[in-house]
């Protein structure tokens, strides 16, 4: 049928059929467009990080700045393949006999004087401003799914949800850089909306062919003077076993590790 | 267990030692890999001062007014092939007396880790009060444990001992929740002359919100005399509380508030109360460290013994103490 031989009023019910079909088709492309997009950010800048798979032994320098007083210490995160990490210290000397066992969401202490493992709440403030789920990792692509995204002139905004209530940041939000694809800011939320971290990701570089960045965390409800600094230091693959990373063998963990 | 009263018994375990020493040797030797030994130390100088209560003669004084003491800690651990060994001794100068904290070779082959040796091989969750272990807390036995890993599942077998008079055997099966762990022990005892058998369960919980709950419950057969406890453990943004309720022939109450010092911090202290719930008694237990320096930590610990009237720590001779410890590493 020839459009020109159709009258007005036909003419009009068809054009606007047209449009609505047109514009449910690419409102049908724009959604699946959006989310994919979201998640390929989320599953490009995972890939590049390369911690998927394996396991590895990360060493991290963390600096406590208060005012113009800094301190200092240094971590050794050991990080097994099914995510199972195992927090030690290098310095200071006083907590080189300590150790901190993650497994999802449970946390164990070992002190080598207490000769026993003992439970303690993930919120246990440790490391300055950036607790146990920092220093352990947070997994934004497969913990949390997108809420919102948004995009500005530089930057993708990103609003992630916690999969699991038990998740310790229940609501997170990102933003990439559009440019590099780089995360350059993250504030953790509880599950009020309240929110609790802010996380500034900074001087990112290759290290041993995984990207990183040095990580600056403030405390958004109190002592907000304090910011706390993460620096990766050295990452590298070592097969770790995995009954290594279980309370009972906390204090033979060096000798399960083999080093 | 009779086998331990006996000598031909106590030959026996010996043999089993040795045996199992050789089989640790023979293991180290077969891979060849020796580990750098770590060596450390540390110094502890204590200056106590009691107030003794008022009224006691002088001569009935059981202790000084003023007491110093000094001891020495030396550690050295290390690995060998598969195993790893740690000593732990311990002189005190003001006694003339030297002891073995701890002397034990470990090792593993796949899941499953064995230790041999001398050393305290307390467990459990509680923090003021373990009701399943079946020994003395902080006395070292020698023994031989082992211990299987299978996740979510953990078994762990051990049997220790002091001389005939003291020793138990136990059984421990455990599992992994997402949030909790839970374990039910099963343990054999003897001690001055009296032999039995007694079986429990412990727990520890995390409820993702700061709390901590953690638990026990131990019977006694034939007696089927119990204990029990139930504590918790609260982090806030500051402050640690802890509470724990325990049960053992008198029902008694732990309760502290603390700030720990975290990596950073300077200072750490604390308030801990035992309270007696049978007669009203309690001690009151004061500390504060100083953390700047790593090799020197100075620490002060105030010691209060108080309660109602008959208690049984109002019949202590001491009213309060305080001690003033210093601690050098290297």
């Amino acid at each position: 049928m020839s459009f020109r031989l159709l009258v007005g009023r036909e003419k009009r019910g068809i054009k606007i059929t047209i449009y609505a079909f047109l514009s449910l088709f690419l409102l049908c492309l724009s959604t699946p467009v959006m989310g994919r997009d979201a998640q390929q950010i989320l599953e490009d800048i995972y890939e590049r990080q390369g911690l998927g798979a394996g396991s590895f032994v990360l060493d991290l320098q963390v600096d406590s700045v208060d005012g113009n007083e800094t301190y200092n210490a240094y971590v050794r995160v050991y990080l097994h393949a099914t995510k199972k990490q195992m927090v030690t210290f290098t310095n200071p000397e006083r907590l080189t006999n300590q150790s901190f066992l993650v497994i999802a969401t449970n946390t164990w202490m070992y002190q080598k004087g207490l000769n026993r493992p003992l439970r303690i709440s993930a919120q246990q403030k440790l490391f300055g401003e950036a607790g146990i789920a920092e220093i352990a990792g947070i997994d934004y692509l497969h913990d949390y799914r997108v809420a919102k995204m948004e995009e500005t002139a530089t930057h993708y905004q990103l609003e992630l949800q916690a999969l699991d209530k038990k998740v310790a940041y229940q609501q997170a939000k990102l933003w990439v850089d559009k440019d590099r694809v780089v995360v350059e800011k993250i504030i953790l939320f509880a599950l009020n909306g309240q929110p609790l971290k802010e996380l500034l990701y900074y001087n990112y570089r290759l290290l041993n062919g995984h990207q990183i960045a040095s990580i600056e965390i403030r405390n958004l409800l109190y002592e907000k003077a304090q910011r706390t600094v993460m620096n990766y230091l050295s990452i590298r693959g070592k097969e770790l076993p995995e009954e290594a990373f279980d309370p009972l063998m906390m204090s033979k963990f060096q000798l399960l590790v083999k080093e | 267990m009779r086998i331990f009263r006996s000598r031909v018994g106590l030959k026996i375990f010996q043999v089993a030692l040795c045996l199992a020493l050789t089989g640790g040797g023979l293991l180290a030797a077969g891979s060849r890999v020796i580990g750098k030994p770590n060596f450390s130390g540390r110094i502890n100088t204590e200056f106590i001062y009691h107030q003794l209560s008022e009224g006691l003669p002088t001569l009935q004084q059981p202790l000084p007014e003023t007491e110093s003491t000094t001891d020495l800690q030396l550690s050295l651990s290390g690995y060998t092939g598969a195993c790893q060994y740690e000593l732990q001794v311990t002189g005190y100068f003001h006694e003339l007396l030297f002891e073995t904290n701890q002397a034990t070779v470990s090792s593993f082959f796949g899941p499953v880790l064995w230790e041999f040796g001398k050393k305290d091989w307390a467990w459990g969750k509680g923090l003021a009060f373990i009701p399943n272990y079946p020994l003395t807390q902080e006395a070292v036995y020698w023994g031989f444990e082992n211990r299987i890993i299978l996740s979510p599942f953990s078994l762990v077998a051990g049997v220790v001992r002091k001389n005939s008079q003291a020793g138990a055997g136990w059984l421990r099966a455990g599992k992994m929740f997402e949030t909790s762990d839970w374990e039910t022990i099963v343990s054999y005892v003897w001690r001055d002359e009296r032999c039995y058998w007694q079986g429990g369960t412990e727990f520890s919980w995390d409820f993702l919100n700061g709390l901590c709950l953690h638990g026990g419950v131990n019977i006694e057969f034939p007696e089927r005399t119990g204990k029990y406890l139930l504590g918790g453990v609260y982090t806030g943004g500051i402050f640690t509380y802890i509470m724990e309720y325990y049960y053992a022939k008198n029902h008694y109450l732990f309760a502290g508030l603390s700030r720990e010092p975290g990596l950073f911090s300077r200072w750490q202290w604390g308030i801990k109360e035992l309270f007696s719930l049978g007669d009203g008694g309690m001690i009151t237990i004061l500390n504060l460290k100083y953390l700047k320096d790593r090799t020197v930590t100075p620490e002060i610990i105030i010691t209060t013994y108080g309660g109602g009237k008959g208690s049984e720590t109002q019949k202590n001779p001491v009213e309060w103490e305080c001690v003033m410890r210093l601690e050098v590493k290297f």
